[in-house]
């Protein structure tokens, strides 16, 4: 312990935190959160490319991916970015929690995050049957309706609805594998346990995560639901 | 190893709760903001056309939205310059890849054939966006099918 104390930082905490192959506790925190934008840069290169197709359909089919979003519902959208710009805000607070070393603050903050997320989940469901009642998932059984459809031509439309829902889809997986993370750190913190109650770190990295998914919605919900008209004179 | 100075300005910087309520609020605000402006016609501008305007207007609030984010609730502003270059690296790799897309924009004719054998399928639906036509007015822009 004595030898240890040699890499405290002078205020106290994580003075027995430094893992020994790091010099002091700025190089070892650093390295952590290098390591995690390494991870959270591979997932902005693989939703990048997401975004890179739906770029380039919706340019080649601007009217019929205007068209086919009509049938969104923008309210229900707005909703679900709210809610995940406000989980993103409980999450710093958690974080904040574990860096002034208030326990209480953290799993009120962190159970406020699961809230959030759960409730982004069941306003997703809602949205997705709709979509799936009127027979929006592409494949065979993808509707003709014209006032489903808004006049889009059926294969753009399809193409549309693949892409709304893998991409939104792989976002709610995100969310869900979120759900789960958070869960666990709770229960660190629940049971006092050291790893996280020592070092703010473990705490800080979920946040990360936790705000890379409310990134990525940032760009969904302006892409997806909010489409200006590809030319004048069409009615929104 | 004990004459490494343990310099009190080393520690980790804790951004205050007021930081991050100024953020939420700006957030929330933009996130109103866009959805407003997904719902005004904007004119257009010289040769720049309306949709172009909005398009521009509602990711330049996206983008505003997610430097928020990653500069005051992920940290980055008071992060180390290695973490800041190691981010930033990620975006310009996006941006390289979107760079290529620059090629897409010379293309006059579709890229692809139509989605199935029914003729003319994809092809009265083409739209050139750089001129904003309707679909009837730009036949010239559509390569001849095979």
């Amino acid at each position: 312990m004595a030898a240890m104390t040699h890499h405290g930082d002078g205020h106290g905490h994580h003075n027995d935190a430094v893992h020994h192959q790091y010099e002091d506790i700025e190089q070892q925190n650093e390295s952590y959160i290098v390591g995690m934008w390494t991870f959270l840069v591979t997932e902005v290169m693989f939703f990048g490319a997401l975004f890179f197709t739906y770029s380039l359909y919706r340019f080649a089919y601007q009217l019929d991916f205007w068209q086919a979003h009509r049938h969104l519902n923008i309210p229900m959208g707005a909703v679900n970015t709210v809610i995940l710009l406000l989980s993103s805000f409980t999450m710093v607070l958690a974080v904040y929690g574990a860096q002034t070393h208030n326990r209480k603050m953290v799993l009120v903050n962190i159970g406020l995050t699961i809230a959030c997320a759960f409730g982004f989940l069941v306003i997703k469901y809602f949205e997705y049957m709709g979509k799936i009642n009127d027979n929006l998932v592409p494949g065979i059984g993808f509707t003709s309706d014209p006032s489903v459809l808004h006049g889009a031509n059926l294969n753009h439309a399809q193409l549309f609805y693949g892409l709304y829902f893998g991409m939104t889809g792989l976002h709610g997986v995100h969310v869900v594998v979120g759900i789960l993370i958070l869960g666990a750190l709770a229960m660190f913190w629940y049971k006092r346990n050291r790893l996280v109650t020592n070092d703010f770190i473990p705490t800080e990295l979920v946040g990360l995560y936790w705000h890379f998914v409310d990134l990525v919605w940032i760009f969904l919900f302006p892409l997806f639901y909010l489409m200006p008209a590809p030319m004048h004179g069409l009615s929104h | 190893m004990a004459t490494t100075p343990l310099t009190s300005g080393g520690d980790h910087h804790i951004t205050p709760v007021s930081v991050y309520i100024k953020t939420i609020l700006a957030l929330v605000v933009l996130m109103v903001l866009t959805v407003w402006a997904s719902y005004w016609e904007i004119p257009d501008m010289g040769p720049i056309q309306g949709n172009w305007l909005a398009n521009i207007l509602a990711l330049g609030i996206a983008v505003t939205k997610a430097l928020l984010v990653i500069m005051f609730f992920m940290g980055v502003k008071h992060a180390s310059s290695l973490t800041r270059i190691w981010v930033a690296a990620g975006f310009v790799v996006l941006g390289v890849m979107y760079f290529i897309a620059a090629d897409h924009l010379t293309r006059k004719f579709e890229v692809v054939p139509g989605w199935n054998e029914k003729e003319g399928s994809a092809l009265p639906r083409v739209f050139d966006p750089l001129n904003a036509k309707q679909p009837s007015e730009v036949d010239t822009n559509v390569r001849p099918r095979q």
